[in-house]
């Protein structure tokens, strides 16, 4: 045969071969698939290892007829489990849910890590989703978030990816929760998201983005607010990120607030900004919560294991803020700026120690320091390490810009 | 005889040097990475948890051995390819029963390749994905490569070496930007019958060099080309072992979540989440070219081994022949990835990679010394007869 008719075969072949692909059903038909799939943006789980049903709400986009709109809502669905919670969804929308854009996943108080497991492994949800806890139902924590959304105009729910780079929150992905719950440490962490409604929060008006970062010091809880501008029938004004449900072996153990969770946030988090405020005493006056802004900071947890200890070394570079600073004075700067340096570390000392000690009494170990141990010191984590035995020291330096 | 093993090697329009010094350098620097990079991470972890790395450089280190004596038959055999080599070793039965091995073997490491590649798109890049319609499109691209020279993959392969290495400079750069915790292969060694029996079942994925056969006697070899192609497996191999301790790192805890839809990708996000988009996405698919190069080499390979062996060669038929033995094979038997494991991750498996992985550059360098030494003794005899000719001239003058 000449490579001519050979070459003329291929071309034959190729042809038949692209001309299936083209006309066979599923694709002639592919014009419809994209009015028949819906994308779910947050995923609510409820269940708990005594009930035998699993309760799945999904905060979904659903493309309409009209080019580039989109309708979200929420659905609730209940299976036997979750795998079949998760298919029921497709029936209960009429269409199929993707899975592989959702970028929350809220977890309900009695969710057991089980469920987070599998809906890893069993589902098309990414590894990298964030997660995010509710104090109680996430079923009713999605519903008002998106009616949140609706209210604001907001288009998705980054609100906890920003806060793991921009906030002193102490977030975590779908994976890195269950990698820490399966580390030496067996405790994993997901941040609490409480909606704010009119009497807590107030409509306080005036804010020009309608997005502040506030706190009981100004350090650790992110809030959203609204401007003020919305309606005035809406429920909620704003969220707040400022608590960590924490998680031992099979379940939730407890909750931490928001001065032990910036605590957590100081050494587990891969935080890059937020706030660190302290009062500081000068001249025999207090001047209260002089802030600053965090640059940059650097944590590490050495292991002493025959000392029993372990010391949390933080390393913050902080850029302190204007008003208070200055209201210092300007004639002493190097006393001023050692005094603030020493108001942080305490600061940032009184969290990470917090954070530590109301963990230990919940009997975990969000700070990661039995996995210290267990990663450099095998044979003393499986033969002597006792969490309640260990001393931590803390070595915190604060450098200012 | 070595006239008839040098035209059934040549392929359509052949020539005797069919590649460039650079262009080995990049296809080795390929043949390093690509299968290593898909499946067997994954097979490491559910089977040795966080050691699957350790195991990774044990058998990155076998494979760069294999490649210095495949490297260095090259160097050694001059002209001659690596089919007359075998006939000249083993005799023409001989080398016609070795080479039917090294096609199975060839063959068997094929359906790696594919099989891997057919589960990274099956499960990561298509939501619904019909693998008996799909392998279609990568047999066509199999086939025609089989019926081209090795100087078009070599060409193929060199426009495509930037953009794999490009690609695998983001992927790098997400990781070391994103401060991934890769303390978390740590402690090393804790459960060493886990480890041992890894050890001794993931062999299968050794011999990636093997295809390397192909290059004896048909490379432009210049001064320094053996060192940049070692240079090229030794980077290859510590990309494949820089994503295997990524992989390690990130399942290390929960070793039993890590299935066939974890990727390569889904890890370098688990560090900073959804922040930056899907940059990661676009850079894992391009790089999976790279199993594509890989996939066309050794299918060209078994063709070439397959005309060898029947003594024809009728490459149109033989490759289709080589595609629908694949197409059965990934169709019907390995088409459930229990069977696959069962028989790639398994001791049986890993014997005969073990077994082909060292023969293979083995015969080559020994075919590569002993034809030398054949051919010096030749001109010896010829120069001892010409000035015996010479002599007997004299005398009779």
């Amino acid at each position: 045969m000449t490579a001519r008719k050979k070459l003329l075969i291929y071309k034959i072949l190729l042809f038949i071969f692209a001309f299936l692909i083209a006309f066979m059903p599923a694709t002639a038909s592919r014009s419809k698939e994209v009015n028949s799939r819906v994308i779910v943006e947050i995923l609510g789980i409820d269940g708990s290892a005594d009930s035998d049903k699993v309760s799945v709400t999904a905060q979904y986009v659903m493309p309409t007829q009209s080019q580039g709109a989109t309708s979200k809502d929420t659905v609730t669905v209940e299976g036997d489990s979750l795998t079949l919670a998760v298919e029921t969804l497709n029936t209960a929308l009429g269409r199929r849910a993707e899975l592989g854009h959702c970028s929350m996943v809220v977890v309900g108080s009695s969710t057991t890590p089980e469920h987070l497991g599998t809906l890893m492994t069993a589902t098309d949800v990414t590894a990298d989703v964030y997660l995010s806890a509710a104090e109680e139902k996430a079923s009713d924590l999605v519903s008002d978030i998106t009616e949140f959304m609706k209210k604001t105009g907001a288009t998705d729910a980054d609100f906890i990816a920003y806060g793991a780079k921009k906030a002193q929150i102490a977030t975590n992905t779908l994976l890195g929760f269950l990698s820490d719950l399966g580390s030496a440490s067996k405790s994993a962490y997901i941040p609490i998201v409480t909606m704010l409604d009119k009497e807590k929060g107030g409509s306080s008006g005036g804010e020009s983005g309608g997005n502040e970062q506030q706190g009981e010091d100004g350090g650790g809880s992110g809030e959203q607010k609204d401007d003020g501008g919305g309606e005035s029938g809406g429920g909620h004004t704003g969220m707040k990120v400022d608590k960590l449900a924490l998680y031992n072996g099979e379940r939730r153990v407890g909750v931490l607030d928001s001065g032990a969770a910036r605590g957590v946030a100081w050494v587990s988090a891969p935080v890059e900004k937020g706030i660190v405020t302290a009062d500081v005493e000068f001249d025999g006056k207090t001047i209260k919560d002089v802030s600053g802004h965090l640059l940059k900071k650097r944590a590490s947890i050495k292991i002493e294991p025959q000392n029993n200890s372990a010391t949390i070394k933080i390393k913050a570079y902080v850029e302190p803020n204007g008003d208070k600073f200055n209201e210092l004075g300007s004639e002493k700067r190097a006393e001023i700026s050692k005094i603030i340096r020493d108001a942080y570390s305490k600061s940032i000392e009184r969290d990470v120690n917090k954070a530590f000690e109301d963990a230990l009494e919940m009997e975990c170990d969000p700070l990661f320091i039995g996995r210290e141990f267990y990663r450099y010191a095998p044979e003393f984590y499986n033969n002597s390490y006792y969490p309640h035995n260990i001393t931590v020291n803390y070595d915190i330096e604060v450098v200012l810009k | 005889m070595e006239n008839q093993a040098q035209h059934l090697n040549s392929a359509p329009n052949g020539s005797a040097k069919q590649s460039t010094g650079k262009q080995l350098v990049g296809i080795i620097f390929m043949l390093a990475m690509a299968t290593k990079m898909f499946l067997l991470p994954i097979y490491l972890l559910r089977s040795t948890g966080r050691d699957a790395y350790i195991i990774m450089a044990i058998n990155g280190a076998a494979d760069l051995v294999s490649l210095v004596v495949m490297l260095a038959a090259i160097k050694k055999a001059g002209d001659a390819d690596f089919f007359e080599l075998m006939v000249g070793l083993l005799g023409k039965i001989g080398a016609k029963i070795a080479v039917a091995l090294i096609a199975l073997f060839l063959f068997f490491k094929l359906n790696i390749s594919v099989g891997e590649t057919l589960a990274f798109y099956g499960t990561n890049v298509f939501t619904d994905f019909n693998k008996t319609l799909m392998i279609i499109v990568l047999l066509v691209f199999l086939a025609a490569a089989a019926n081209h020279t090795l100087r078009s993959i070599c060409r193929l392969n060199e426009f495509f070496v930037p953009i794999v290495g490009l690609c695998l400079a983001v992927l790098i750069a997400i990781v070391i930007m994103t401060s991934f915790d890769l303390a978390n292969i740590f402690p090393a060694l804790q459960n060493t019958g886990a480890f041992k029996h890894g050890l001794i079942s993931h062999a299968s994925w050794l011999g990636d060099f093997t295809p390397l056969i192909l290059f004896v006697g048909r490379t432009k070899m210049k001064k320094h080309t053996v060192w940049f192609a070692g240079g090229a497996g030794v980077i290859g191999t510590c990309v494949a072992l820089f994503f295997a301790i990524v992989m390690s790192a990130a399942f290390g805890n929960v070793p039993t979540l890590a299935d066939t839809t974890t990727n390569i990708s889904n890890i370098l996000q688990f560090s900073m989440g959804n922040v930056y988009g899907r940059i990661d996405m676009i850079s894992s698919i391009l790089w999976s070219i790279a199993i594509f190069i890989e996939a066309a080499l050794f299918s060209y390979a078994v063709c070439r081994c397959v005309a060898f062996v029947i003594g024809k060669n009728f490459h149109f038929r033989i490759s289709l022949g080589v595609c629908a033995a694949l197409y059965i094979v990934q169709v019907f038997a390995l088409v459930d990835p229990v069977n696959f494991s069962a028989v790639y991750a398994s001791v049986y498996g890993s014997a005969i990679s073990t077994v082909f992985g060292i023969a293979a550059p083995v015969l080559a360098l020994i075919g590569a010394v002993v034809n030398n030494k054949r051919g010096k003794q030749n001109n010896d005899d010829e120069q001892n007869r010409s000035v015996g000719d010479k002599t007997f001239i004299k005398e009779e003058s």
